[in-house]
C-alpha cells in the first residue's frame, strides 16, 4: 500500500536478553558439567564445586567455584603444571558459540 | 564405495609462538587446547602465556606486568607475519594478562589467547581431497 508506515516502540530494552536467557542458562550448565568431568579428582571437591548463578544483566550467568586450589590447577605454578580442565571447555564453547 | 577423509596436518601454532617469545626473560607459554573447525583445515589453538619476575625484586610486579604486556603485543602482531610453518590468520586475547601470583609468592601475570592457523596453501599438507585455502 502506497505511503503505508508502521511504527514501533521499544518498552523493554532488556526484552531480547531475556528472552534467550534460558538458552545462555543451557550452555553454562553444560559447560559446568564438562568442565566437572575433566577436573582432576582427588577428594572431589574440585569437581563438585560448580556453581552457577545468575549475572547483573539479563542473559548472563557466572559459572563460579570456589575451591581455594582452583586457580592454581587450572593455570599452573611456578612448581606444579598447569592441569587445564575449565579452559579447555571454554575454548571448545568458543568455537562454537562465538566468543 | 566413499572416498577417505582427507588427512590435513595441524601447523604447529604452539612453537611459533613460543618462538617469537623465547627471547623475552621469565616468560612461558603452551598450548591448552586445540581444535579442528569448519573449514576443516582450519584449527583453533589456544596459548597460556605466563610472565614471571623474581619475588627478591622490589617491583617484581611491575616487572611481571611489563613482560606480560610485551608478550602480548608480540602476539598479537603474528597474524601476516611469514611463518614457513602454517599460516596464523587471527589472535584473540580472550583473557588477561591479569594477575595470579603463583604459590610461592613468585609475581606473574598470566594470559590467554586463540589463535585461528591453517596449513600453507604450497606446503602439502592435504593428503587427499580438498585445499586449504591461500
Amino acid at each position: 500500500m502506497n505511503g503505508a508506515r508502521a511504527e514501533f516502540r521499544i518498552t523493554d530494552r532488556r526484552a531480547v536478553r531475556k528472552a534467550v536467557s534460558p538458552e545462555i542458562r543451557a550452555i553454562a550448565d553444560g559447560i559446568a558439567l564438562e568442565a566437572a568431568a575433566r577436573a582432576p579428582r582427588h577428594s572431589g571437591d574440585l569437581a563438585a564445586g560448580f556453581d552457577i548463578t545468575p549475572g547483573d544483566d539479563p542473559g548472563t550467568w557466572i559459572i563460579d567455584n570456589p575451591w581455594h586450589q582452583f586457580m592454581w590447577t587450572e593455570f599452573g605454578t611456578r612448581r606444579q603444571p598447569a592441569r587445564p580442565f575449565l579452559g579447555p571447555v571454554l575454548a571448545a564453547a568458543r568455537a562454537r558459540w562465538g566468543r | 564405495m566413499t572416498a577417505p577423509a582427507p588427512v590435513i596436518v595441524q601447523p604447529d601454532a604452539e612453537a611459533w609462538v613460543w618462538l617469537n617469545l623465547r627471547h623475552l626473560p621469565g616468560v612461558t607459554c603452551f598450548a591448552y587446547a586445540a581444535g579442528q573447525l569448519d573449514p576443516p583445515w582450519v584449527y583453533s589453538v589456544s596459548v597460556q602465556v605466563d610472565a614471571r619476575a623474581p619475588r627478591r625484586m622490589s617491583r617484581g610486579k611491575a616487572l611481571a606486568r611489563e613482560r606480560a604486556e610485551t608478550a602480548r603485543q608480540i602476539i598479537c602482531a603474528l597474524p601476516g607475519q611469514d611463518w614457513p610453518g602454517g599460516v596464523l590468520a587471527a589472535v584473540t586475547a580472550v583473557d588477561g594478562p591479569w594477575w595470579l601470583p603463583d604459590d610461592d609468592g613468585t609475581a606473574r601475570y598470566c594470559a590467554r589467547y586463540d589463535l585461528r592457523v591453517h596449513p600453507r596453501r604450497d606446503s602439502g599438507a592435504l593428503h587427499g581431497r580438498g585445499e586449504p585455502p591461500s
